[in-house]
């Protein structure tokens, strides 16, 4: 089984508007589910949780004709997306076509993850939303605003609180780190001055990406910093290109991320080559995270939960696991199905 | 089936007050030397059960102790951890200097006998009861009654609370270790812990918690403050009513969440402030309380010493103008009195007075008894005097109900024909699937008015509401005509109808007294997603600055406001924030009513003002004020390729 | 009826099975094993052989006894005396000849002829029909076996439609999409959806998400007494399969209900936002063990009624959902295709090849034959209970309430510690 399944580059591609004439709308499906866990065993442990539905004692929420909240703020309230969604991946993506993306991610209100920042200067307002990935020698010039460190061990993070140093105070840390359980990473992190962690399963690690983001989240939850947990200081973000869909970034907000960096996902689903006319990738773009947005909501609503940051965020309970063993549960922090 | 009561008094206190259930002595013993052990706890009285332990059966024991807040608080958990553990022995559920819970398992009744109320001789400046039927947790035993309490909080709550995961998971991070597992007990953790351990002040702590709906622009103070607390704030229906003493004075909060999906009602006479979740309640107390219910989202606050602080609602002394100085007519001298009836044995004796003739049957005494008039369908007028319960006239045919006083929710749910008449106020989704006759309320109605309302054939459905009406009027709206006058609010600047206002309005009219609010009427995107759009367009230079600068200083503005000031251009990319496969197009004018609209009205405008002797009020608003008047654009389907169907 | 000015072709053969796209549940063995029975009324196989190609949970329990049995294959088998498939629920007010249930599929959701089909089936086998949420059909009306929907629109109903069944359905949630509510768009209310809906022509009908009047346990209490005291008949509450089903089973029965109708994640539906269907509820399985478990503790099992539904596909399924703790099964999918459906998913395009979830409009080219979808359905319901006759033979039991509950009558094989534990069956590894 691909990662890929047809049906979700499909999903992808008629909520972009490349396939269909629908775009920006959830598609539509009737009969039986095909997707695993129900026809296949699942790829991911993604594909083993489901999430609830509201009834009899809490009554869903209609998203066409009621409020739901979607909007999460990042960088201690500083930075607010409209969205739970970072658009990364743009190392794949034609010189010519960043600015495009980055003026589409900025009208939507996403944020926009650079990993090889051009030496390109920003409008004041795009750099706020802009995730500059940094190495720790060329720091100078840069224009305040996120500022983004890979750090793999505690012995980098020494080097990169040097380089940190030179930078204006303004300029707001964030720590991209590997899908690992290394717990002691996190608290020297935060130390450190970051007010924001990525947790990349691109960079590597031992750990499923649902198992150190649900791990590293209760961790921060138990460190506290002036007698207050500091995950309610800190933002926690994931990454990986394996993150497929509106659902995928839903059921890992649940298992603690404030918002996801998507890779693959919308380059598959906008079709990306680099000869797309300009026009066509900005337009495909606003429709798919319009049409992921109204996934996200429907999800929520169905739910009965109005607000995503705080009440999908962490909220476990909200899920359930189908056919994973106990200790996979545990690790999670996820009851299983019918318990 | 679980009960219970606390009561809070203003008095010199004799230490912490703690309750513990304990399944024997030696249990209850161990308890309070477990609490010493932690070594900042005095015990200071010998643990003594409350009433006779039964064989087997948790018993509740009081004792007083000595110690800092903070030290009982860790202490409790500690305790409340282990005693979890080692299979379920026993509990402390309380601990107050001020606050003193009752509680266990059976009916309010039960409960009382139990712990012997009546002989205690208890008094209070604020008792709060409960009843409940347990959902999420089995409510076997006596822990899982409400009221929760932690501290000098006790609270009573009504719903299910979809954030309480991301609630448990900020109390669990904050060294909570021990639940009982039900949603109700987090509300009374985050409000003791948001005021004894972070000196919030009650209101900051309560507007956390109820988590409304932003209206409008965010200031940045307030987000910072609901991104800190983002783990407190509550999702799903709810509606609470807590206690709480500070040592200088005792508060009385209610509040319900922000889609209002809980019934919640105060009141106020001259003695007493009330809360409680059915008017009926009320009304067996205090008769002649004036009564009005908290907004979407609101909370309510009064104290002992201050009265009422904050009531829920923008004037709301002139909320219930409209259903107070009720005149009752003379009732018939066969009334039926419905003081002990249920609504089997009311609704039996309502069909014996028709089947032996009668065309009018006069109903005294009604104090909550749903479901009045469901089945009866007989051309006869039936005049209700007190409080009906919910689910008045539903799938009333023929019927004509005229109520002397306030009804409750659900009234004309599936009601095809037939009239009722409020001469009160009506609450929450009143005329729902409502679909022929008419139904007046004199006062104010409450969410989700007219909500899927419809039209067929020769049915037309009205609905006049002679006050003002809270969220999502005319949701899902089909058919028929509601008209909301809101007559208790002329010369105010009170918008006399909430947010959401025709949300999937799909056809029939709504007509509202004066200038509704633009953002009000549909669904609208946040403000600041539309303005980060906005920006954008800007940088692209889609938009002129001087565009953009107009937009922003706007107070308030939808999809019709941007098409007059943007380019079509614009105004096209920036739509699809607004629109969506489902939206439709609602016309919205604002004007005074043309001799089309009185053809239609006209009649029910007389009866109204007839029968509510109102006659001069409706006359002077049908002739001087200006009309919101609403309905869908015919044709503006944008696809119609899915059924969605199931 | 159907409103003919023209006369329409009538479709009264199956079509060819499509080859497939992707992964499917109801794969071609499972269409054809349902088309065997549809024709001939007669049993096929003892053990549903169809259960290796997919992985349910459900296809990884198996009985014990099957494990045993290795080597029975398909065949002509005889249909065995002295076993009883009847039984009666709805605290016994209603007695079934067969443990079906025929579920809940609106005029709307089907085109017609399949509803009148269903009800009619319904009468003739002594089984009930849900007949959904667009109305009442006048043609579904003549006929007794029917259970009337209550639900969050209201669709097309008074008091006389609620009293026309045996029992009114209190819609709360479907399986395929918890939470969400539905919308036709106005140009598909042509005359007789108007009619059966009692709206006007042209108006969207949009079915709300959760019912405004029930808000909590008690609310729900309300309706159903309220409908109790309008109708005199008994409720049942249809609910999808979600985190606390445990708990709102215990709640329905608590509040009066005559039983439970538990949609599983899967079932199908005539549109539904795909995000919902794949990603929102729990297998019927689990649903059904857990809320069984919590019934019975809370001492509230007795007299109460589960209907267990989403993708029951096989006499076999039905079966292992009754040892799991379910009265009845319910059957949508397998009817349809019974009836000739082919799986290609387009209800929702209305272009239904089969005719069965087309488009309605006032004037049809095509028909299904509503004689033939009536006896197919019928032939299905005898032949289903044949088979179910043969593993309760097998199993040494006397009658379909004898394996209710029997939970040790099952093994799971390939499942995690967990699931075991919630569907209360051994383990074994190895088949799978």
């Amino acid at each position: 089984m691909s990662v890929w399944r047809r049906d979700i580059v499909s999903n992808l591609r008629l909520l972009a508007g490349v396939e269909g004439k629908t775009a920006g709308e959830p598609p539509i499906a009737s009969m039986g589910a095909t997707n695993p866990p129900l026809i296949e065993r699942p790829l991911f442990i993604l594909d083993h949780i489901v999430s609830d539905g509201a009834q009899v004692t809490r009554p869903s929420i209609d998203p066409y004709r009621e409020p739901t909240e979607t909007e999460v703020y990042l960088l201690g309230g500083d930075l607010r997306l409209t969205m739970p969604i970072i658009i990364g991946g743009l190392t794949s993506v034609d010189a010519k076509h960043l600015d495009v993306v980055m003026l589409a991610g900025f009208r939507m209100g996403v944020g926009i993850h650079l990993e090889n920042p051009p030496s390109l200067q920003f409008h004041v307002d795009v750099r706020r939303h802009v995730f500059l990935e940094a190495s720790e020698g060329d720091l100078q010039g840069l224009q305040s605003g996120p500022v983004v460190f890979s750090i793999e061990s505690v012995e980098e993070l020494a080097k990169v609180r040097r380089a940190v140093k030179s930078l204006g105070l303004d300029t707001q840390l964030i720590a991209r780190v590997p899908s690992s359980a290394n717990r002691s990473l996190y608290r020297e992190v935060l130390f450190a001055g970051f007010q924001t962690v990525i947790i990349d399963e691109d960079l590597g690690g031992e750990e499923p990406l649902e198992v150190s983001l649900s791990e590293a989240d209760h961790t921060l939850k138990k460190l506290p910093i002036n007698g207050f947990p500091a995950r309610y200081y800190v933002g926690l973000i994931a990454a990986s290109k394996r993150i497929r869909s509106s659902s995928d970034i839903f059921k890992l907000g649940g298992l603690g991320a404030d918002a996801c960096i998507i890779r693959d996902a919308w380059l598959i689903g906008v079709d990306y080559k680099p000869d797309i006319p300009a026009h066509q990738l900005s337009e495909r773009i606003e429709n798919l995270l319009i049409g992921m947005q109204r996934e996200i909501k429907l999800l929520m609503g169905a739910a009965g939960v109005s607000s995503f940051q705080s009440s999908i965020v962490g909220n476990r309970e909200l899920f359930r696991a189908i056919d994973l063993p106990y200790h996979m549960c545990e690790r999670l922090g996820v009851k299983p199905a019918g318990e | 089936m679980g009960a219970g009561f606390a009561r809070i008094r203003l008095d010199s206190a004799r230490g912490w007050r703690v309750k513990a259930f304990a399944v024997s002595d030696t249990v209850a013993y161990q308890i309070f030397d477990m609490l010493e052990e932690n070594g900042h706890v005095e015990v200071l009285s010998q643990p003594s059960p409350e009433y006779a332990p039964m064989n087997g059966a948790l018993t509740s024991y009081t004792a007083y102790v000595d110690a800092s807040y903070e030290s009982l608080w860790s202490a409790v958990q500690e305790v409340n951890e282990v005693l979890w553990r080692d299979g379920f022995k026993g509990r402390i559920y309380s601990w107050g200097r001020f606050v003193d819970v009752y509680k266990g398992v059976g009916y309010p009744a039960d409960v009382y006998s139990l712990y012997q109320m009546e002989n205690r001789g208890l008094d209070a400046d604020l008792w709060i009861a409960h009843t409940r039927q347990p959902t999420n947790s089995p409510g076997r035993l006596p822990v899982w009654s409400h009221p929760f309490s932690s501290g000098d909080w006790a609270i009573v709550h009504n719903g299910d609370i979809s954030s309480f995961g991301s609630n448990m998971e900020l109390l669990w991070s904050l060294g909570y270790e021990s639940f009982v597992g039900t949603d109700s007990e987090v509300i009374a953790y985050l409000l003791d812990y948001l005021t004894s351990i972070q000196r919030l002040n009650v209101q900051e702590a309560v507007r956390i918690l109820c988590n409304r709906f932003n209206r409008g622009l965010p200031d940045q103070e307030s987000i910072k403050l609901f991104y800190r607390w983002r783990g407190a704030r509550l999702d799903g229906p709810f509606s609470v009513i807590a206690g709480f003493c500070d040592g200088d004075d005792v508060y009385m909060v209610a509040f319900a969440d922000r889609f209002k999906f809980r019934p919640i009602i105060v009141g106020e006479d001259e003695n007493y402030i009330y809360a409680a979740s059915e008017e009926a309640q009320i009304r067996t107390i205090s008769p002649e309380a004036n009564v009005w219910t908290i907004e979407p989202g609101d909370y309510f606050l009064a104290s002992l010493k201050k009265g009422v602080i904050y009531p829920g609602r923008t004037l709301h002394e002139r909320f219930y103008t409209l259903s107070t100085q009720l005149k009752h007519p003379p009732t018939t001298r066969d009334c039926i009195d419905a003081s002990y009836m249920n609504y089997r044995m009311l609704n039996q004796a309502i069909l014996e007075r028709i089947k032996a003739g009668a065309r009018q049957v006069d109903i005294i005494n009604v104090r909550g008894q749903r479901y009045i008039g469901v089945g009866l369908d007989y051309p006869v007028k039936l005049r209700i005097f007190g409080t009906p319960g919910n689910c008045l006239a539903n799938l009333n045919k023929s019927l004509e109900i005229e109520v002397f006083g306030n009804v409750q929710d659900d009234v004309g749910d599936v009601m095809t024909g037939g009239r009722v008449i409020v001469h009160g106020d009506a609450r929450d989704v009143l005329a729902q699937a409502f679909q022929g006759g008419a139904i007046y309320v004199k006062g104010n109605a409450g969410n989700r008015c007219g909500i899927q309302m419809r039209e067929y054939r020769d049915r037309r459905p009205v609905l006049m509401i002679g006050g003002r009406v809270d969220d999502y009027l005319g949701e899902y709206m089909a058919g028929g005509v509601i008209v909301v006058l809101g007559l208790n609010y002329l010369d105010t600047d009170v918008e006399i109808v909430g947010d959401c206002v025709a949300s999937g309005m799909v056809g029939g009219t709504i007509y509202i007294r004066g200038k509704v609010s633009p953002r009000k009427i549909g669904l609208n995107p946040p403000r600041a997603d539309v303005m980060q759009y906005l920006r954008g367009l800007l940088l692209e230079e889609m938009i002129s600055l001087k565009e953009y600068e107009a937009i922003e200083s706007l107070k308030d503005f939808s999809l019709i406001t941007l098409r007059e000031i943007l380019s079509p251009e614009a105004v096209k990319h920036v739509s699809k924030l607004y629109v969506n496969k489902y939206w439709k197009e609602l016309v919205v004018e604002y004007r005074r009513l043309s001799s089309s609209d009185l053809a239609v009205l006209q009649p029910h405008f007389e009866e109204f003002g007839k029968i509510f002797n109102l006659r001069e009020e409706v006359n002077r608003v049908v002739e001087e004020n200006y009309f919101t008047i609403i309905y869908p654009k015919p044709d503006t389907r944008t696809r119609v390729e899915e059924p969605e169907e199931g | 009826m159907i409103n003919t000015k023209s006369t329409p072709i009538l479709i009264t053969k199956y079509l060819p099975i499509p080859k497939r796209e992707s992964k499917e549940f109801w794969t071609e063995s499972r269409i054809q094993h349902i088309r065997y029975l549809a024709s001939t009324g007669k049993p096929k196989m003892v053990w549903d052989r169809c259960k290796s190609e997919t992985s349910r949970i459900l296809d990884r329990v198996f009985f014990w006894k099957e494990l045993e049995d290795a080597g029975v294959e398909e065949g002509d088998y005889e249909v065995p005396d002295g076993i009883s498939v009847s039984t009666r629920i709805c605290y016994g007010s209603i007695e079934l000849a067969h443990p079906l249930y025929l579920g809940d599929m609106s005029f709307g959701a089907l085109s017609g002829v399949p509803n009148i089909a269903i009800a009619r089936a319904a009468d003739l086998t002594g089984t009930l029909a849900g007949i959904g949420e667009g109305g009442l059909h006048p043609e579904v009306g003549k006929c007794s076996r029917i259970a009337v929907q209550w639900a969050s629109a209201r669709f097309g109903l008074d008091l006389d439609v609620l009293r026309k069944g045996m029992a009114v359905v209190i819609k709360i949630g479907q399986g395929a999409k918890p939470g969400i509510g539905g919308h036709l768009p106005g140009v598909k209310v042509v005359e007789i959806i108007s009619q059966t809906r009692r709206i006007p022509v042209g108006v969207d009908a949009i079915s709300p998400a959760p019912h405004h009047d029930i808000y909590s346990i008690e609310d729900l209490e309300q309706r159903i007494l309220a409908l109790k005291e309008a109708t005199g008949r008994p409720v049942l509450v249809k609910v999808a399969a979600t985190n606390y089903i445990p708990y709102i089973a215990s709640g329905v029965a608590r509040m009066g209900a005559d039983g439970i109708i538990i949609d599983g994640q899967g079932a199908g539906t005539g549109a539904a936002p795909s995000v919902v269907r794949d990603n929102v509820g729990i297998p019927i399985e689990l649903a059904v063990a857990a809320a069984d478990e919590m019934l019975r503790r809370e001492g509230l099992r007795d007299g109460f009624t589960i209907i267990a539904a989403g993708r029951v596909s096989s006499a076999e399924d039905a079966a292992k959902l009754t040892a799991l703790g379910a009265d009845v099964a319910s059957i949508g999918t397998a009817a349809l295709i019974a009836m000739g459906c082919i799986m290609i998913h387009k209800c929702h395009l209305g272009f239904c090849p089969a005719v069965i979830t087309n488009k309605i409009t006032d004037n049809p080219k095509k028909v299904l034959s509503l004689d033939t979808a009536t006896r197919w359905v019928v032939n299905l319901i005898e032949g289903w209970s044949a088979e179910l006759k043969l593993i309760l033979e097998r199993l040494g039991l006397k009658s379909v309430e004898e394996l209710r509950g029997r939970r040790d009558l099952l093994v799971g094989t390939g499942l995690s510690d967990s699931t075991l534990r919630v569907l209360g069956v051994r383990g074994v590894s190895g088949k799978n």
